[in-house]
């Protein structure tokens, strides 16, 4: 078995154990920024990948998917030819644990959702929650860019990057009590943007023609086969990678004809803010939806209220901005972002 | 095929136009309860059958979701099914909803659909925008079976699996009028029917006395649906809340009533049901309302970011004035046993 350890920040340890086989890929790179050396002190959240023997008969059944016991959830997982069993134990307590057993088939899906939904709901013990955008850090005052798929998010931060700012995150950054904590992982590049000419080429030539024959089995099959690329952070980003700021903007980037700033009231971010974490902790809240169902009062319970809480202790006194982009991202808009953004 | 036109209780009328003439009415209308003559208003109209959207003005989330105000369309897809819709009148709670809704003719060679072309329709559309509807008019659609006598409800929460629809036909065959099998209307003056299986239940009650769908029974009832023969069973319009059963799975030896629920938690259990009972997965997770969720994210307005809130206040109120009862319940067991229920 080998044992890995990551800290991310001051706010959570983390220990992936597995036995080596195919396609973890993406699961191991995923906190790879994040590696400690191994330590002998357990982790807050403990990620063993491998098979366990079914929770005992004392568990609430739930409609054939969840197993329920207190401070324990089992869900057993299928989908085509993939089959995939998860266990978290000990929810309320300061060290959970979380088991996967996936079949060879499952192991391309494990990272995609399970590991990041308990990382989400132990930030959010401590008060820290993460929200789906970008984030860029320049002299300690930090910019997020929230956002759905598609709004800007990755391009924006990455022409404050090419403009001397410092990365914190691509797709999710942390936010804790009066600050913006990065979240630094693996680029995942689509077939639909053309990434190349988003990041000024820093691709490998065996890179490029992976994305471009990704690209073209995805236009042959019409979207059906789309398959990521996943490229080193600090390829893309160079050294201008961050830590830390104090939250200096928070800005909702949407998509739309023409672009416009607005100023945005706490209630519409805060509500606006947590419908997009909604749709990325489907997974999260299922789980917890599952605990509540059949042991309500714990603290499972209160996660909707919880996060909407600290979401708006982290907002409130920030400026709130909502930036329509057009679809075509030029150097005005780019010019008009950073206008709206950076005062003082 | 001529529209159809369904009343709820006068608190929301459908009108569905382009139903296919080739399907079989029992399988496809869930609704059929609800029907009534042609000539009333509809509240909301669906139409299906091929459209071309206007997608002018609009916002784009998820390259999935386009909206302005009042508007959305999207496209969505599952078990081979692929469909696109688009919604008018979002942004007035008292105005007419119009919808189209259409689904190549190719679908049609997919297994089920060619069984049940419609069932998606109301899954992912037709039910949804009942739920937001009739939350607009301060009443919930809320997942639980539901049945009268003397104008008092019993009602029976439960997970797919508990024994909801055992517990319904036992009470039948002893003489109770059925509000729902497995949603029902709960508002302000108590509960309103909404029957979603009649015909399933029509033929338990007139040819099995068990609730096992075994091979047999299965064609059994696939030929009473089919013959389009009627047994009807007797059914209530409304009820006063007389009685709330919530049953949980356990392989334990016998039924018992647990202890230690207060009305705060089964408020919050039966919420987290209703929640899960619109969790979907076909490769990633979403909810069959994400929907109303990407409309609330890009326009403001629409308070469906207060739903689960709004229900889960709603619920609390009710546990705690409604006599309840929280019951496991082995899973092997003759769940015709409806003594253990609490009732009115």
């Amino acid at each position: 078995m080998t044992t890995l350890d990551y800290r991310l920040h001051d706010l959570l340890t983390l220990r992936l154990t597995h036995g080596g086989g195919p396609l973890l890929g993406h699961l191991l790179s995923r906190y790879a920024h994040y590696q400690v050396p191994a330590s002998s002190a357990e982790a807050e959240l403990s990620v063993e990948l491998g098979s366990f023997a079914a929770a005992g008969p004392g568990c609430f059944r739930l409609d054939g998917f969840y197993r329920a016991g207190p401070d324990y959830l089992e869900c057993a997982h299928s989908y085509k030819l993939a089959r995939w069993r998860v266990a978290v134990e000990g929810w309320g307590a300061p060290r959970t644990r979380l088991r996967i057993d996936p079949n060879p088939a499952a192991r391309m899906v494990i990272p995609g959702e399970t590991v990041p939904s308990l990382v989400r709901w132990k930030l959010l013990r401590k008060g820290a929650v993460l929200v789906h955008g970008s984030a860029v850090e320049k002299d300690g005052r930090a910019i997020v860019f929230a956002g759905r798929s598609g709004a800007g998010k990755t391009i924006t931060a990455a022409r404050f990057v090419q403009a001397g700012y410092r990365f914190l995150s691509d797709d999710s950054c942390i936010l804790a009590p009066g600050r913006v904590l990065s979240l630094i992982q693996p680029f995942t590049v689509r077939f639909t943007y053309d990434a190349g000419g988003l990041f000024g080429n820093p691709f490998t030539a065996s890179q490029k023609a992976a994305i471009l024959a990704k690209r073209g089995l995805a236009l042959a099959t019409a979207g059906r086969i789309n398959l990521l690329t996943s490229l080193p952070p600090a390829q893309v980003m160079g050294a201008s990678l961050g830590s830390e700021g104090r939250l200096h903007r928070f800005v909702i980037l949407q998509g739309g004809d023409a672009f416009k700033v607005e100023g945005l009231s706490l209630d519409r971010a805060v509500e606006q803010t947590l419908l997009n974490i909604g749709f990325e902790s489907r997974e999260l809240t299922d789980y917890l939806d599952a605990m509540t169902h059949a042991f309500p009062g714990g603290p499972w319970s209160r996660f909707r209220a919880d996060q909407q809480a600290a979401l708006r202790a982290c907002l409130a006194g920030v400026p709130l901005l909502r930036i329509t982009v057009p679809g075509r991202y030029t150097e005005e808009i780019f010019g008009g972002i950073r206008a709206a953004v950076e005062g003082a | 095929m001529k529209p159809v036109d369904y009343d709820i209780h006068g608190l929301v009328r459908l009108k569905v136009e382009g139903h296919s003439r080739f399907t079989v009415d029992a399988f496809n209308r869930p609704l059929s309860h609800f029907q009534v003559g042609p000539g009333t208003t509809p509240d909301i109209r669906v139409s299906i059958g091929a459209f071309r959207p206007d997608l002018a003005d609009c916002a784009n989330v998820d390259h999935k979701y386009y909206s302005r105000p009042g508007y959305l369309y999207f496209r969505d897809s599952d078990k081979g099914l692929a469909w696109e819709v688009e919604i008018r009148g979002l942004d007035d709670p008292g105005g007419l909803l119009e919808v189209r809704w259409n689904a190549g003719a190719g679908n049609r060679l997919h297994f089920p659909w060619i069984l049940f072309p419609q069932m998606v329709l109301h899954l992912y559309l037709i039910i949804p925008l009942l739920e937001l509807r009739l939350w607009q008019k301060g009443h919930f659609l809320f997942h639980a079976a539901a049945v009268e006598r003397e104008g008092k409800a019993c009602l029976i929460a439960g997970r797919g699996g508990a024994g909801k629809t055992t517990f319904v036909m036992d009470l039948l065959r002893k003489g109770w009028r059925l509000l729902g099998d497995d949603l029902v209307i709960l508002g302000p003056g108590g509960a309103l029917a909404f029957p979603t299986i009649e015909g399933q239940l029509e033929y338990f009650a007139a040819h099995r006395t068990t609730e096992e769908l075994s091979l047999g029974a299965k064609l059994g009832l696939f030929s009473f649906l089919a013959s389009g023969r009627r047994a009807p069973i007797p059914t209530a319009v409304s009820a006063a809340p007389g009685s709330l059963n919530l049953v949980l799975s356990r392989e334990t030896a016998a039924p018992a009533a647990l202890a230690g629920w207060d009305a705060d938690m089964l408020a919050s259990s039966l919420a987290a049901n209703h929640l899960m009972e619109r969790a979907r997965y076909v490769g990633y997770r979403f909810s069959t309302t994400a929907f109303l969720d990407a409309y609330a994210y890009m326009q403001s307005g629409s308070g469906w970011g207060g739903y689960a809130a709004d229900l889960a206040g709603f619920l609390r109120g009710l546990a705690g004035t409604v006599p309840f009862r929280v019951l496991e319940v082995p899973r092997a067991w003759d769940k015709r046993n409806t003594g253990v229920l609490l009732l009115p």
